[in-house]
Order: structure tokens, then C-alpha cells, then sequence
């Protein structure tokens, strides 16, 4: 048995279950933002920042110390990546992993030209260099995956999040929710697949994902 | 031995298998185990997901800052373009980096598209000379537009006794040309002057004076760039000595 295992099969007191409201018919979030995006469409510029801007901050924000240099890369990023808008191809990624990695490339530029400055008027003291305040691959990762999760259909991603935010195992999740076992199996089969696939063709464009490990 | 399906690998992930003879499977295989590391993988980032649902927009003024920047006008959250300049100036104390190059209207006009480009391309050329990642990034792949390339920058930021609200800034571009932009500078009953340091020996040459808001000045093509780095913009007298007045009103580095 995997250590890791045991995160979801603890068993937990019954709480009242909330079903967020919300169109289960509708299939996986229609996603042609990207394209939209790519192809010059100013509304999409918009949308993009309204969908993403709380995720490229918070990158920003968990890798820099100082609240306003957060914002002024979150705002760097947008105009950089409305800018060069007409290189992203929605068929090799997500628009929010390379969304990410620009954030991510600005703040490693910010940072060492801040070093550099801090050196030379520090000479003396020699102060060491401070670390990263968190893994940048890793905020990445979770920010990706929070993404397609909150994208899948309906039922998958309310079973999902009942396994992976309220810890149930798949009784559980039945019982909870009164679907039969093999229903939600089902749905947290095809809900995970979908992730892992998406997941790891961001992995493979943007430097993150599976094939990566931890560091800045 | 027939490889583990997806489907039972993920159950297996939950540690829910189907057969037991799955488990067993994963413990000879090593293919297989990878495959459920992967998943293992990805399941603990689901788990953690949950700490980056709901999170906080940026506040308003950084949408407005960039409607202005990329000339979008519609569809900003509040107020117009011209309230997002003030907006963005104000409501929080200045830094070196708060200050840069704002159109007075937001209105969409070349130079700022081609001022954005240069920025652009000026962050991409530091980016590539930093980290050296751009080579293989298939979201580079378009050419960059025809500009002077721009092969190092410096935020200048106040020094010493001078005020905060001063601030500019260098790009070394192609061609052996410093562009400066400076601005809030404190009046000076001389001149301003630029001279490039080299900060482990504090030896130093005047590149020139400034000219206005912006200005673009020959660097010696002989200059070792790679030691006098520190971009300096001092206030002078006319007092018949051309060496450094010690008043130094802006500094920053070049990367």
C-alpha cells in the first residue's frame, strides 16, 4: 500500500453536503478563449484577465515578497502576453500554464535585477542572496490543475472534489450523494483522465508538469 | 504480463482497486509503478488545488494599467481611461519601479505600440540573456518586429537624498546607444549629466547630458559594458569642472 494513499481513504464525520449550483449539462467549458486570444479578439483580452488575473498574481504574489512588485508583474504579464498574443497556439497548451510561465520568467528577471542592485550597495555587509518564497513549478502545477478541475462537467468535478476537498472515499461519495458506487467510480475514472492529459500536455510546453521536478 | 489499464491504475491511486491482483501487479512491474506515481502525483496536487480556489482579483488599477498599456479602451471595469492614469499613479506610495513610461491620454497611438514592442522585446532579450530558456519556447516563435534591438535595461531608481518621485529609465539598445527616460527629476541651477560607473572600482565616463523627458545618447563603441554597468544621471554645476559633481539623483543597473 502507498503511503500517499491513506490521505483520501481516512474516514470522517458526516457534515451537510452543499451541491453547488450549476449547469450539469453542460460539457467541459467551451475553451476557445485561447483561440479567441491568439487571434487578436479584444473582448478575449478581457476574459482572459477576468478568468486568470487571481492566478497570475498569486504566482507573482508567492514569489516575491513586496505586494506591489506582484502587481506590477501581473500587469507586465498581460500586456507582454497581448502583445506577443499571435505566438500562442492553443493546440500545443493551455492558456493559463503560458500564462504562468511568462509570469514565471518575469519574476526571475525582477528578482535578479534587484540582486544585483542589492549587491552593489551591500557590497560590504554581504548580505546572502534570500531564496524563492515558494517553488515556482509547484504553485504552477496546483494552479493548472485547480483550473481543469474547475472545468470538467459537472458531476466529474463534484465527485472529484468531494474525494480530494472533503477527503471522501468512493462509499462515501455514494452514500453522500446517493449515485451508485460504480456511477461514481465512473465519474472520478474520466474526470482524473482528463486531467492527467491535459495536465501533462501543459507539462510538456511550459517546463512544469509531470516530467519536472521542484525548483524555481 | 499484461500491463495495468489507466482505469485501474487511478483506482488504484485512491487505493480502491478493483482486483487485488492489481496491487500485486504494480509491485513487479516497473512501468506500472511509474504510471501510479504519476498519478500519486497529480492526486496530491488535486488535494492541494483547494488552497488556490476563490482566489482575490487584482485590485481595479491593475486592469487599468493595462486597457492603457495595450490601447484597449472597452470594457474597463470602472471609470475611464484617463481616470486610470491618475488611479495608477496614485494609491500607493511610489518605488523606483512604480514609475514608468504613461501616455498622458489613453487613447491608442502608435508610439505607444511601439514603445510596448520595445519594452517587449527589451524584456525578452533580458529574459534570454538571464535564464537562456528562450531557445526551443514554441510561444517565441514569431519574429521579433523590426526594431533596434534592445540588449539591456536598468530601472533607474532615486539615490541618496533625492526625492522618491524621482525616477527613470536605460535601455542599451543596438548600435551603441543609451535611450534614457527620466522623470520628477529636482531642478538643478546646471545641468544633467549620464555616466556609466563600473561599481567594483567606481571608475566612471559622462555619456552626456539629458536632454528632455527622453533622450538618446552615444556610448563609445570601445566601452566595456560588461564592468561599467551602473547607469548614474547626476546634477551638475557650471562650475568649469567636468569631473562627477558627487550629486548623484538616479542610479540603476543594466541586465
Amino acid at each position: 500500500m502507498s503511503a500517499t494513499a491513506t490521505v483520501w481513504a481516512t474516514p470522517r464525520k458526516a457534515t451537510p453536503l452543499v451541491i453547488r449550483q450549476r449547469d450539469d449539462t453542460a460539457e467541459v467549458v467551451a475553451d476557445d478563449l485561447g483561440a479567441r486570444f491568439a487571434g487578436g479578439d479584444e473582448s478575449a483580452l478581457r476574459e482572459t484577465y477576468d478568468r486568470h488575473g487571481a492566478a497570475v498574481l498569486h504566482l507573482a504574489s508567492r514569489l516575491l515578497r513586496n505586494r506591489a512588485d506582484a502587481e506590477d508583474i501581473t500587469q507586465a504579464v498581460f500586456v507582454s502576453a497581448w502583445t506577443s498574443r499571435a505566438s500562442y497556439d492553443p493546440g500545443r497548451g493551455g492558456l493559463l500554464g503560458w500564462l504562468l510561465t511568462i509570469t514565471r520568467r518575469r519574476v526571475i528577471d525582477m528578482v535578479r535585477v534587484q540582486q544585483r542592485a542589492d549587491r552593489v550597495e551591500d557590497a560590504i555587509a554581504q548580505q546572502p542572496e534570500p531564496p524563492p518564497v515558494a517553488s515556482a513549478e509547484h504553485v504552477i502545477d496546483q494552479l493548472v490543475v485547480a483550473d481543469e478541475l474547475a472545468r470538467l462537467p459537472g458531476d466529474q468535478r463534484m465527485m472529484l472534489e468531494l474525494a480530494f476537498y472533503d477527503d471522501l472515499t468512493h462509499q462515501q461519495i455514494a452514500d453522500r450523494t446517493g449515485v451508485a458506487l460504480g456511477t461514481v467510480k465512473s465519474h472520478i475514472r474520466r474526470g482524473m483522465a482528463t486531467i492527467k492529459r491535459r495536465w501533462e500536455v501543459d507539462g510538456e510546453t511550459s517546463g512544469s508538469g509531470p516530467a519536472h521536478t521542484a525548483g524555481v | 504480463m499484461r500491463h495495468l489499464d489507466q482505469d485501474q491504475l487511478i483506482l488504484l491511486a485512491f487505493d480502491e482497486p478493483d482486483t487485488p491482483a492489481a496491487a500485486e501487479h504494480v509491485a513487479r512491474c516497473e512501468q506500472c509503478r511509474n504510471e501510479l506515481r504519476g498519478l500519486e502525483q497529480l492526486s496530491t496536487l488535486l488535494a492541494e488545488s483547494a488552497q488556490v480556489r476563490d482566489l482575490p482579483a487584482p485590485p481595479p488599477q491593475v486592469w487599468d494599467a493595462i486597457a492603457q498599456h495595450t490601447g484597449i479602451m472597452a470594457q474597463t471595469a470602472g471609470g475611464s481611461a484617463v481616470d486610470a492614469t491618475a488611479s495608477a499613479r496614485t494609491g500607493r506610495p511610489a518605488r523606483p519601479s512604480d514609475n514608468r513610461p504613461r501616455n498622458p491620454d489613453g487613447a491608442s497611438r502608435p508610439g505607444t505600440r511601439r514603445r510596448l514592442a520595445r519594452l517587449s522585446v527589451a524584456a525578452a532579450v533580458v529574459a534570454a540573456m538571464v535564464t537562456g530558456a528562450l531557445a526551443g519556447s514554441w510561444w517565441n516563435r514569431q519574429p521579433v518586429p523590426p526594431q533596434p534591438a534592445v540588449l539591456a535595461a536598468a530601472d533607474l531608481a532615486a539615490y541618496g537624498q533625492t526625492p522618491k518621485t524621482a525616477s527613470g529609465q536605460a535601455h542599451l539598445v543596438q548600435g551603441h546607444r543609451l535611450r534614457l527616460h527620466v522623470a520628477g527629476l529636482p531642478p538643478v541651477d546646471g545641468y544633467y549629466e549620464v555616466w556609466l560607473i563600473d561599481p567594483d572600482t567606481m571608475r566612471m565616463f559622462s555619456i552626456g547630458t539629458v536632454g528632455g523627458a527622453d533622450s538618446e545618447l552615444a556610448i563609445p563603441p570601445n566601452a566595456d559594458l560588461g564592468a561599467y554597468r551602473l547607469v548614474d544621471v547626476s546634477a551638475e554645476h557650471f562650475d568649469n569642472n567636468t569631473a562627477h559633481s558627487g550629486d548623484s539623483l538616479l542610479r540603476g543597473l543594466l541586465a
